[in-house]
């Protein structure tokens, strides 16, 4: 059987790697603080027809009133409580490996049952190939899933929402955890078009901060793209002045980066992804990179998972049909959200 | 070629507990409607939250391919509402002809 181009170039490359006795060097994988902040967190999705559901508290029903002397008082009914329901989603990513693929990198399979035959050299490579391909297949993982938390189901055709549905830019509309987002309780907060100048970038963010402790929320977390992050540091250098005097002879040490911006103690964490449309595309014309997202992940925003199916490596059976052998990562996660107005997006 | 146009504050229905808004252009909502079904998309009155944008046809056909690719089962619902960029643009050729005005009227106004 004849290799094709792409399977050589695959071969070709592991073997250098193993002359070259290095790791590979990671060209272009991103950093994915939104996921890494979730992981820890993370709650157990467990068995259920219809996913899972999050109470909350919703009305206090109030019927207080002013009586004296002989006035009749009434009484009411309460529903306080109410339950936001939430699904989770199968996830899967997989890669295969042919025997000729195996051949020409120096392996070689066989059927045989028992201890292993196999030379060091066929260790190696196989060993080589293997780490390479299982790096890929979790630095993948981890990037889709990454991307899944963040982007509005319309684009990622995913059935449970992310982080763009649940802290909306339209937070009034829909039905979102089970719940119409026309009730005002379980709307999150949402400004766009806000002004690059210092007082429009602070104002926003101080209303937002105003409006999400209104109903004792907090905020945990603020996520940023790349443009919001330069508008704010811009805005707040181009409002301080620094002067600096120093006399001859004397050295000046000037680091010119700017080392973390904050607000209210937390940092403004950059998300690299915002700033690459190949990975979130601009929908409704507010594009990703303009963006600011304070989240509460501590009692508000969680990530649900299988604890036993969370990036799980998985090895199918070889098909009758092909000598292939095939690996898998799977998982089951999804978002659900116990209180939206402790949440709050920006757009520059 | 460079056309401007308003969004719309699009309903989409992913199941009964999950109905989320999504703004697009006009010509986004029949791919929508392709892609997630045609009881599944309603237009609402809610103001998007940018009233108009202006872009360039042949970079919003590449968006929308990008957006809303196809499956193994379904095809890339772009290419079945626009099948390719030229349908795309003339889309947009055929909207002013379609509102403009009998050639009477137009006389009528003037004067």
């Amino acid at each position: 059987m004849a290799l094709n181009a792409s399977e050589i170039a695959k071969i070709g490359k592991v073997a250098i790697t193993a002359y070259g006795k290095n790791k590979p060097v990671d060209q272009i994988n991103m950093d994915r603080p939104l996921l890494d902040a979730l992981i820890p967190k993370a709650k157990d999705i467990t068995g259920g027809v219809d996913g899972f559901t999050i109470n909350i508290f919703k009305s206090n029903g109030g019927n207080g009133q002013i009586w004296s002397g002989n006035n009749r008082v009434t009484y009411n009914s309460r529903s306080p409580n109410d339950y936001s329901k939430w699904d989770w989603l199968n996830h899967h990513d997989g890669f295969v490996l042919n025997e000729d693929e195996l051949k020409r990198a120096g392996i070689t399979v066989n059927d045989d049952v028992g201890k292993s035959t196999a030379t060091k050299g066929e260790a190696v490579a196989l060993t080589n190939m293997i780490v390479s391909n299982f790096m890929a297949l979790e630095e993948g993982v981890k990037d889709d899933i990454h991307k899944y938390l963040w982007q509005d189901s319309s684009t990622t055709g995913s059935p449970i929402p992310g982080i763009d549905n649940i802290v909306s830019l339209t937070p009034s509309s829909g039905t979102i955890g089970g719940i119409d987002a026309a009730n005002t309780y379980w709307q999150n907060i949402a400004t766009t078009s806000v002004a690059t100048t210092l007082a429009g970038m602070l104002g926003a963010l101080e209303a937002a901060k105003r409006n999400i402790l209104k109903r004792r929320g907090k905020f945990t977390h603020i996520f940023v793209g790349g443009a919001f992050y330069d508008a704010l540091r811009n805005a707040v250098i181009g409002a301080n002045v620094t002067q600096v005097t120093y006399g001859s002879g004397s050295k000046l040490n000037i680091d010119m980066a700017t080392d973390t911006l904050k607000f209210d103690g937390i940092p403004l964490t950059y998300v690299p992804i915002f700033d690459d449309t190949s990975v979130l595309a601009t929908t409704g014309g507010v594009a990703w990179t303009n963006r600011c997202y304070m989240l509460n992940l501590q009692n508000s925003i969680e990530l649900r998972r299988d604890s036993d199916d969370f990036m799980r490596m998985r090895y199918p059976g070889r098909p009758i049909d092909q000598y292939t052998y095939h690996f898998a990562m799977t998982s089951k996660f999804g978002l659900g959200c116990a209180k939206r107005n402790s949440n709050a997006v920006l757009a520059i | 070629m460079k056309i401007k146009q308003p969004y719309l504050l699009a309903l989409v229905t992913y199941s009964s507990a999950y109905k989320a808004p999504v703004a697009v252009f006009p010509h986004e909502v029949d791919i929508l409607k392709v892609r997630f079904g045609e009881d599944s998309v309603l237009i609402t009155d809610t103001p998007p939250p940018i009233k108009e944008a202006e872009f360039d046809t042949e970079e919003e056909y590449a968006r929308l391919l990008e957006v809303h690719p196809g499956t193994e089962a379904a095809p890339n619902p772009v290419r079945e509402v626009f099948r390719n960029l030229a349908e795309f643009e003339a889309a947009f050729e055929e909207t002013p002809k379609r509102g403009r005005k009998p050639k009477d009227d137009v006389d009528g106004a003037a004067d």
